[in-house]
């Protein structure tokens, strides 16, 4: 099993409220900041990391070293259509990030 | 004042007529990197002279004679007996040796992007031996030093990679610079090097100085950790100062940004979450070998050398991967590590250190007593008994990666706003494949 920690503040939360994985946030430090663990079958999980040659697997199972892009992606994903396989396809590597 | 590792600061700089009386040497060969398996830079020479001649390597004058290098592996001691981590070594292939004409004998130019930089008083040239094996030598192996290394070193431990890369010469002898060259912004703001850094101890009156080393920018944990040494060196009252020193070296993707390691420290300062200028920014050249116990020796040394009195060391200290016991620097610092020669701690053996450690184990935050709390070694639960969150490495960068302010119990707002600062310079809040090309173009020096 492998999993992918998503984090989110306040308005990002609220984006998710009505989806499945409403459920699954816990607040973090308080309150400041949110995460959202995605478990990811070993079949998925194989195809982020071939998809990702530079990402790795942390002790507890956390893939981590994700692309901005894909983890971008991978929120809208959720929010649109609650999956994670259509982010793989639109993620690309991290070349220039736009800053916030 | 506490005394320099071997008694006496090197400083082998030389400007004015006399140094520009070595520019015209025939005999020179131009500084290059060492490459990794891709081409990419893991290591430039330069650093490590600028190193040596500014003393943050005292006693160490040069690059090692073979003699010296079969000393260090052996006992980590140089041949005139001082503790030594690690073999220094200027590497060249046999065309560079024969195009530079170089003997044992000469002084040879060493220049730094076809301007002068230094002299090598060439002392020996010799044959490095298989560079695998010599890598492990260097490192240990999980049979020969089971007591901290786990597993096998390989390419992707970037110190091992380093000394598997090296070209198959080495020119060994005492390196002068004679054309001290000037730092870019920010780091000609933070350079600090041993003599300069002694006499603002000195001029402050500071009697505990604790030294942090950093390749980060710091989190809140990073500030609890500091201020925690602060007592803990300092006995009944505070320590006087933090000495921030910087690892300024080949990056890797996913690093923060050497800029922004810098002047988010001095973001701590200027924010006023340490008063009165006890918070002191600085860095040295040196790109990483990530030998965890070894380089807390290197460590040791350098802020000895630069007038520390203390040092911190945490939980995987300098430390990349699973390939060290992730307290194997505790164990140096508390028993020695016999089977690379080290039978006490390095402050307690003949001709170690005198610089103090600080074992500290992790921090983190307690959400239910809204504060940090310490961890502890290994085996140890939080002080209080709540669940506690790590801030991770990890963490951090999936923060910022997905554009969210960290909160500010996580990383000052001061700090993030470095952050964001250099993000916007680099396209990249993190070291990238642009960050780089440009850095080992640049370099840190104009």
């Amino acid at each position: 099993m492998r999993r992918i920690a998503l984090y989110l503040d306040e308005g990002r939360l609220a984006r998710l409220r009505g989806t499945p994985f409403e459920g699954f946030v816990r607040p973090m430090f308080g309150g400041g900041l949110y995460v959202l663990v995605l478990e990811l079958d070993d079949a998925l999980g194989e195809l982020v990391l071939r998809r990702f040659p530079s990402a790795g697997v942390d002790a507890r199972g956390f893939v981590e070293d994700l692309p901005a892009s894909f983890r971008r992606a991978l929120f809208e994903g959720l929010v649109a259509r609650g999956e994670v396989e259509a982010a793989l396809e639109r993620a690309s590597g991290d070349e220039e990030v736009p800053p916030p | 004042m506490i005394e320099p590792h071997g008694g006496r600061l090197v400083y082998n700089v030389l400007e004015g007529d006399a140094a520009r009386s070595y520019w015209e040497l025939s005999t020179r060969l131009e500084i290059k990197p060492t490459l990794g398996p891709d081409g990419a830079p893991i290591r430039n020479p330069y650093r490590e002279i600028m190193s040596i001649a500014y003393g943050f390597f005292s006693p160490l004058e040069g690059f090692m004679t073979w003699n010296e290098v079969g000393s260090v592996l052996k006992e980590r001691r140089l041949l005139n007996g001082w503790l030594f981590p690690f073999p220094i070594v200027f590497d060249v292939s046999e065309e560079e040796l024969k195009a530079s004409g170089a003997k044992p004998g000469d002084d040879l130019l060493l220049t730094l992007r076809g301007r002068p930089f230094a002299v090598l008083r060439v002392e020996e040239v010799y044959k490095l031996p298989d560079r695998r094996e010599f890598a492990d030598a260097v490192f240990g192996t999980p049979e020969r030093n089971g007591e901290v290394v786990r597993r096998r070193f390989d390419e992707k431990h970037p110190g091992w990679l380093i000394y598997r890369s090296l070209k198959p010469l080495a020119i060994a002898g005492k390196v002068v610079i004679v054309n001290p060259p000037r730092f870019r912004e920010p780091y000609s703001r933070f350079w600090l090097p041993p003599e300069e850094s002694r006499k603002l101890i000195e001029a402050r009156g500071w009697r505990v100085v604790v030294a942090h080393q950093t390749r980060n920018v710091p989190h809140v944990g990073h500030e609890v950790f500091m201020k925690r040494a602060l007592f803990v060196a300092g006995g009944d009252r505070p320590g006087d100062a933090v000495l921030v020193n910087a690892v300024i070296g080949a990056k890797r993707l996913g690093d923060f940004v050497d800029e922004a390691i810098l002047e988010g420290h001095e973001a701590l300062a200027l924010g006023g979450y340490f008063a009165g200028g006890r918070h002191v920014v600085s860095f040295v050249l040196w790109d990483m070998r990530y030998g965890n116990p070894l380089e807390s020796i290197l460590h040791g040394i350098i802020r000895q050398n630069m007038g520390a009195t203390h040092h911190m060391f945490g939980r995987d200290h300098a430390n990349v991967g699973d390939f060290f016991d992730p307290y194997a620097v505790h164990l140096l610092w508390t028993r020695g590590l016999p089977s690379y020669g080290i039978d006490k701690p390095p402050h307690e053996v003949d001709k170690g250190l005198r610089i103090r450690p600080v074992l500290l184990g992790e921090f983190a935050y307690c959400p239910k007593c809204g504060e940090w709390t310490y961890l502890g070694g290994p085996g140890e639960g939080p002080l209080c008994g709540h669940e506690v969150e790590r801030v991770s490495g990890s963490l951090l960068r999936g923060v910022l990666l997905e554009g969210l302010r960290p909160p500010s119990v996580v990383m000052r707002p001061e700090v993030y706003d470095v952050v964001v600062k250099w993000w916007r310079v680099y396209g990249h809040p993190f070291v990238s494949v642009k960050y780089l090309r440009a850095k080992e173009e640049a370099l840190e020096v104009l």
